[in-house]
Formats: C-alpha cells, sequence, structure tokens
C-alpha cells in the first residue's frame, strides 16, 4: 500500500469540513480560504478547492455573492445557506465522535 | 528577444509573452476539457482563470513587465499541476470518476454488439466457447458450460462441437456478459465441500440445506458407489453432476458477483449496501447461519461426512483421469517415435514420393497436435493459471490438424484407388512327375524373423508380414490348392495375383512376383512367404498355388495350414475397402493325411466324397 496514497485519503475525509467551517466564520473568497487553511497546517490545492466549492454551490450546501473589488474584477463572497448549516452540524458531530475514537485508539 | 502579446483573462488585461501565453492556453484547455464533464464545469473554469489573472496581476503589480514562462509556470503549481488535480481529486471521488470511465465502453459495447456469435477473449475457461455463446443468446456462461459438459458425457460429442466452434468462431474482446439478473454461482461463504449446492440454493431461493441433504440420500440410495466408485457407469448422475458443476460454475468471489447470485440487480446502492453488510461481522443477514438451531451439530457431522464422501470420490476420478491422460500421452508419443521408425517403409504404402511425404507429415501433425494440447491443459489445471496462449498458434495448429486428417482420408482415397483392379498371372511351374503317382506337399519354413514383423493378431504362429530392411518385405500371402487335373499328370501352376488402378497396372505388379519352389523327390515344398519385389509398394500381391492332380492320384500335405485355403479378396466400394474370405474357399484338406483324389465331379462341391475323411486311416505305400 502506498503511504502517500493513504494519506491523500485521511486529508480528503475532512477537506469538506474544513473548507465549511472558514466559509461557517464570516464571509470569504476562495484565495482567502486558501490562505487560511495555509495558515493552519493544511495546504490545498486551488485546482481542489475550486472544484469542490462549484460542486457544493451546485449541492445548495453554499451561496456567493459577488463583491465588487478595489484591485481589478469582481470576486466572488462564499456563505453557507441553511442546508449548508445544517449539513455542517451533522459533520462536526461525525468529527467529534471521530476524532475522540482516533484519539482514544492512538494512545 | 521575444514577442509579447496582450490577453484577456478574466476581464483582466494581461501583457505576456508568446511562448509562456502557449504553455498557458495549454493548460486553461486541460482544465476545460477536465471539468468539461461536471456538472458546472464551466463555472470552475471560470473562477479558475479568474484566479489566475489575479495571480498574473499580483506579479505585474510587483514590478515586471511581462508574464514569462517562469511566471506560468509557477502559478500553474500554484493551482494545481494536472497530475496533482487528478491524483487530489481522483482518491477524493471515486465514485463519479469510476462511474465515468467505463460508460464509454458499456456503450460501445451496446453499439457493436450486434448479432455477431463470437468466443470471447474475456469470458473464457479454456476457449471462451461458452462465454460467447453466453453473450450472444444472453444466458448465464455457467449454464453454457453445464450443458456442454454434459453433452460431452454422450460420446464426447460435445468435445467435437467444441472443437469446432474454437476454430470456427472469431474471438472477441468486446463480449462481456451484463445486464443478467441472476447468475448461477458457487457460493464461498457457505460451503460444504465446494459450494455448489449453496449457490444452486441461493439461484433457486431454496434453502441450501434441503440441497445437500438431497444430494446426500441421492447419492447414497444410488448405492452402486459402494462398489464401483470408479467407472462411469458406477457414480451416480447427481453426484457427477455435482462435479461437473464445481468445475463449470465460478466461484463469486467479487461482492458484485455475490449479488448476482442473490439475484439483486446490481447498481451503486445496492453495491454499497451489500458492501457494508459484508464488512459487518455478522455477516449477510439472509442466510440462515449454520451453527444455529438444534440441527446445528448433526448437520455439521453430515456435512463432515458428506465432505469426506465426496473428496474420496473425487480423488478416484482424478487417479482415473490422471491415469488416462498417462496412458494417452504415452501411446501417442510411443506412436510417434515408431512412426520415425516405420518411416523408412514407406515404400510398403507407396510409390510415389510426394504421397509419402504427405502422409508422414500428416501422421506426425495428428499426433503431436493433440499432444500438445493435452499437456498444455495438464499444466494449466495444475498450475491453475489461465495460460493465455497465443490465439495465431491455437488458430494454426487447429488448421494444420484438420488438414492432416483430411490429407489422411484423400490419401486413403487415393490408395483405395490403386485396389481398383486385379490382375492374376498365370505361371505353369515345372515339375517332376512324383514316382508312384504321390506327392506330398510341404510349406518352407517361414524363415527368419524380419526387422518388424506383423501378425494377425489372432494368429499366433502366423507371420502376416515381415520386413527384411527396407528393400524387402515378405508377404504370407501364400494360398493353395488341390484340384483335379484334366489330364493324367499332375500340374503346379502359380496364379499371382495383384492390384493396381488400372488392369494394366495390376497385371504389372503381378508379373513382377517371384517365387521359389523346390522339390525333392515326391515332395513338393512351396514358400512359405513371397518377397516383394525392391521397392515395390503393398498392393494385395498374392501367389495362389494350384495343385493338379489326376483322378487317382494320392497326396498328402504336411505342415500346411488351413489358412492357405482361403481366398484373399479385397473388394474395393464405394465407401469401404473390405477384406474378405469367401464363399469360394478352396476345398480344404486334412493335413498329413494321404488322400485320393477321385474323378472330378464338381470344382464346387465341399462335401464331395467322403472318402477323403473316412481315410483317417494312413494308407502308406
Amino acid at each position: 500500500m502506498n503511504t502517500e496514497n493513504t494519506q491523500s485519503q485521511m486529508r480528503k475525509g475532512i477537506l469538506e469540513f474544513c473548507i465549511l467551517s472558514v466559509i461557517r466564520n464570516e464571509e470569504v473568497y476562495p484565495s482567502e480560504i486558501i490562505d487560511k487553511m495555509k495558515a493552519a497546517g493544511l495546504s490545498i490545492l486551488e485546482g481542489t478547492l475550486y472544484p469542490l466549492l462549484t460542486r457544493l454551490k451546485n449541492a445548495e450546501l453554499l451561496k456567493y455573492r459577488w463583491e465588487e473589488s478595489p484591485s481589478g474584477p469582481p470576486r466572488k463572497y462564499f456563505s453557507l445557506t441553511e442546508k449548508g448549516a445544517d449539513f455542517y452540524k451533522e459533520l462536526q458531530k461525525t468529527w467529534q465522535q471521530l476524532s475522540e475514537a482516533v484519539n482514544q485508539l492512538t494512545q | 528577444m521575444n514577442k509579447i502579446i496582450n490577453i484577456n483573462l478574466a476581464g483582466r488585461l494581461i501583457p505576456i509573452e508568446e511562448g509562456a501565453f502557449a504553455t498557458l492556453h495549454q493548460y486553461v484547455n486541460w482544465l476545460k476539457q477536465y471539468f468539461g464533464r461536471e456538472k458546472g464545469g464551466d463555472e470552475i473554469v471560470r473562477d479558475m482563470e479568474d484566479r489566475i489573472g489575479e495571480l498574473f496581476q499580483d506579479r505585474l503589480k510587483g514590478g515586471t513587465a511581462c508574464i514569462t514562462e517562469a511566471d506560468v509556470q509557477s502559478v500553474i503549481n500554484i493551482m494545481g499541476s494536472p497530475e496533482q488535480i487528478v491524483h487530489e481529486a481522483s482518491s477524493e471521488d471515486n465514485a463519479e470518476e469510476a462511474g465515468a470511465a467505463p460508460e464509454p465502453e458499456a456503450r460501445r459495447y451496446f453499439e457493436d454488439n450486434g448479432k455477431r456469435l463470437t468466443r470471447s477473449n474475456k469470458e473464457k475457461v479454456i476457449g471462451g466457447v461458452c462465454g460467447g455463446i453466453a453473450a450472444y443468446f444472453h444466458i448465464d456462461p455457467a449454464i453454457v458450460r453445464v450443458i456442454f459438459a454434459l453433452v460431452s458425457l454422450t460420446y464426447g460429442i460435445g468435445v467435437v462441437i467444441y472443437g469446432l466452434l474454437w476454430v470456427v468462431l472469431p474471438a472477441s474482446g468486446q463480449t462481456h456478459i451484463t445486464g443478467l439478473r441472476r447468475r448461477l454461482f458457487r457460493n464461498p461463504e457457505r460451503k460444504v465441500v465446494g459450494g455448489v449446492c449453496s449457490g444452486l440454493a441461493e439461484y433457486f431461493h431454496v434453502d441450501p440445506v434441503i440441497l445437500l441433504l438431497g444430494t446426500i440420500f441421492f447419492g447414497a440410495v444410488n448405492s452402486d458407489i459402494f462398489i464401483l466408485p470408479a467407472f462411469a457407469g458406477g457414480i451416480p448422475t447427481l453426484l457427477l453432476l455435482y462435479i461437473i458443476l464445481w468445475a463449470s460454475v465460478p466461484e463469486a468471489k467479487t461482492v458484485a458477483e455475490k449479488l448476482e447470485m442473490r439475484g439483486t440487480h446490481v447498481d451503486v446502492q445496492s453495491l454499497s449496501q451489500a458492501i457494508k453488510t459484508d464488512e459487518s461481522p455478522t455477516g449477510t443477514g439472509e442466510k440462515i447461519p449454520p451453527s444455529t438451531g438444534r440441527e446445528g451439530n448433526s448437520f455439521r457431522f453430515l456435512a463432515l461426512l458428506m465432505k469426506i464422501f465426496v473428496y474420496i470420490i473425487l480423488g478416484f476420478c482424478l487417479l482415473i483421469l490422471a491415469s488416462v491422460l498417462v496412458g494417452l500421452i504415452t501411446a501417442l508419443f510411443g506412436i510417434a517415435l515408431s512412426s520415425v521408425y516405420v518411416f523408412p517403409f514407406k515404400s510398403l504404402i507407396t510409390d510415389s514420393e510426394t504421397i509419402q511425404w504427405v502422409l508422414w507429415i500428416s501422421l506426425l501433425v495428428l499426433l503431436i497436435v493433440p499432444f500438445y494440447a493435452i499437456i498444455r491443459l495438464v499444466v494449466r489445471l495444475i498450475s491453475g493459471r489461465k495460460y493465455a496462449g497465443n490465439r495465431w498458434i491455437h488458430l494454426t495448429l487447429g488448421v494444420l490438424f484438420f488438414a492432416a486428417i483430411l490429407s489422411i482420408i484423400s490419401i486413403a482415397g487415393l490408395l483405395a484407388n490403386d485396389f481398383r483392379n486385379s490382375y492374376t498371372a498365370d505361371e505353369a511351374v515345372a515339375i517332376q512327375q512324383p514316382a508312384r503317382d504321390t506327392v506330398i506337399i510341404r510349406q518352407a519354413a517361414p524363415g527368419k524373423k524380419g526387422l518388424i514383423s506383423l501378425r494377425r493378431w489372432y494368429d499366433d504362429d502366423d507371420l502376416w508380414m515381415k520386413m527384411q530392411n527396407d528393400t524387402t518385405v515378405s508377404i504370407n500371402n501364400i494360398r493353395f490348392e488341390i484340384v483335379p487335373s484334366p489330364d493324367s499328370l499332375f500340374h503346379l501352376i502359380a496364379h499371382k495375383s495383384a492390384y493396381g488402378r488400372t488392369v494394366e497396372r495390376a497385371r504389372a505388379e503381378a508379373e513382377m512376383l517371384d517365387f521359389a519352389v523346390m522339390q525333392e523327390g515326391n515332395t513338393i515344398v512351396l514358400p512359405a512367404d513371397m518377397s516383394l519385389p525392391s521397392r515395390r509398394p503393398f498392393r494385395g500381391q498374392g501367389i495362389r498355388f494350384e495343385l493338379q492332380v489326376p483322378a487317382g492320384g494320392v497326396f498328402k500335405t504336411e505342415g500346411i495350414d488351413d489358412d492357405v485355403y482361403e481366398r484373399m479378396h479385397i473388394h474395393v466400394g464405394v465407401n469401404r475397402i473390405s477384406y474378405t474370405i469367401n464363399e469360394d474357399d478352396a476345398r480344404e484338406w486334412k493335413d498329413g493325411v494321404y488322400h485320393t483324389m477321385e474323378e472330378p465331379v464338381s470344382y464346387h462341391s465341399r462335401k464331395g466324397s467322403e472318402r477323403k475323411d473316412a481315410a483317417d486311416q494312413s494308407v502308406s505305400y
């Protein structure tokens, strides 16, 4: 088995949750999301983020609005929809259970 | 010096080197194509272009006059190179990706399926014939195999049909069994011996225990098995059926196959559900676990018995099969070897060089091809691997085999043609008139055994054909008869006969025959056999000696076998060659006793005057 594979699998599992967390805190635009995640220690490709955002938006978990930016063309600012907020709560519960279990097992 | 062009990237004006633009353009095109099949793919690409533009703009603000190749590369790395994006995405959205890929294949299948009956390259155990048939008729291939196996039991017709189809049908990689609602599998999860009963039970939605007990019951009741397990007649049909099914029905290994076994429609939902329930330790809920219930222990015991039972039977069968195979192989090998040895005597069969060579090659092919096939089969069975043999080799071998059969048949026909006409040449043998009108006839000793001797199978001491060396062949085709003489003298006439395609050829062959008759006083010694003229092929040559005894003459044969009185006739009919001992055999005379020739009454009266046989009293002179 490939360690890289397993590692990326682990990341993949919680990526959605992390992105939604970032968006939940405040309205953000994509490159901000990336910066914040990098600051927290989780790097993500823009090539991965954009498709993910679009899918979440198509699933009606996110919505966005255009906002004029001081430098250049308008940006998309993302925020959670109600459905997204509910979805997020579910994920949060799952994450808590998971992290407790993992912590317990890896002691 | 580089050319700079201006591009409009999501509303931003970006000056960029021409070479760098090419790289950028390629990347964006890849993004468009990659995300193209996703819902909202346009939006994704637009967002990414926007972001790229933003990044470029930052650089430009930072002081560079235009975007260079290096810039483009670093931006690509930030956004994610195609490999990285695919890698990240593939582990994430497996279902989506996997859903996309097989579709074009399936579409192709539905377009190209057509009405062609082919062999299957994918669905094959031996040659894919059953798989192809199954795909064409849209039925479970296991069922086709079982049918073939059953048909093969009746004189191996199935094998012949299979071979024919194998050569005739083209192979196709596109036949794939899809869309079958229910397939017959062996159930590996719940198996006593081979899981056949469980698989059948799932297929018919019957409790497997019933099937198992039924098999034991009927197997035991038909109790020939306790006496002669090894012979095909002794093995009860049910157990034989079990073995056939075991061999031809595949085991349900993947989850999808297990679903098919139960007859559940396979789609993403049922698949994921099945995976989940499979992983749980309680196993699938549909079946009754064997360990619960009062019948638990006795069932286990019975199951164990059954297992031992079947394994013993199987062991026997395998042993028999193995010995048959070994016997077959050695026989083929032996024949192949001896044909090399026998081949120097090719001139015996025909004097045409080409025919000789064709014959020899055909024989070799005929022997080697099955030899090779058997070895391959054995190796494959033992090693369990599917030896992917080269298709062209198989095709060529198959064609060669049939060509060999055809050529041998045609050669046989040609040879038969050579026996169409016969000719008998009469040659008078000079003999001295014996004293006292008594003649004794003997036959010479057969002479030394040749290099290779053929006997008639029922006749132990009578060598029929001897091959001394590659030029001399002796045939014991001497016939003899004693008839009344037309005059008052003894005469010995040799009738030399031979067969040939035309009368002229027959005559030529006949006249070539040579023989030696010796006379010592009253005793005439006839040759025991005759030599074929050098290098002449065997064409039914024979010599029939006719001794004409005058009325009142006495004669006695000593040590002459009854056989000489037979007449050998070779008939070539439209469809057959036969060697008949006709009714017009010469009259037999009891050996070792003096006979007196009577007045000629009729040539064909066998009874004649019984005075001959009454003369058991040896009359000596």
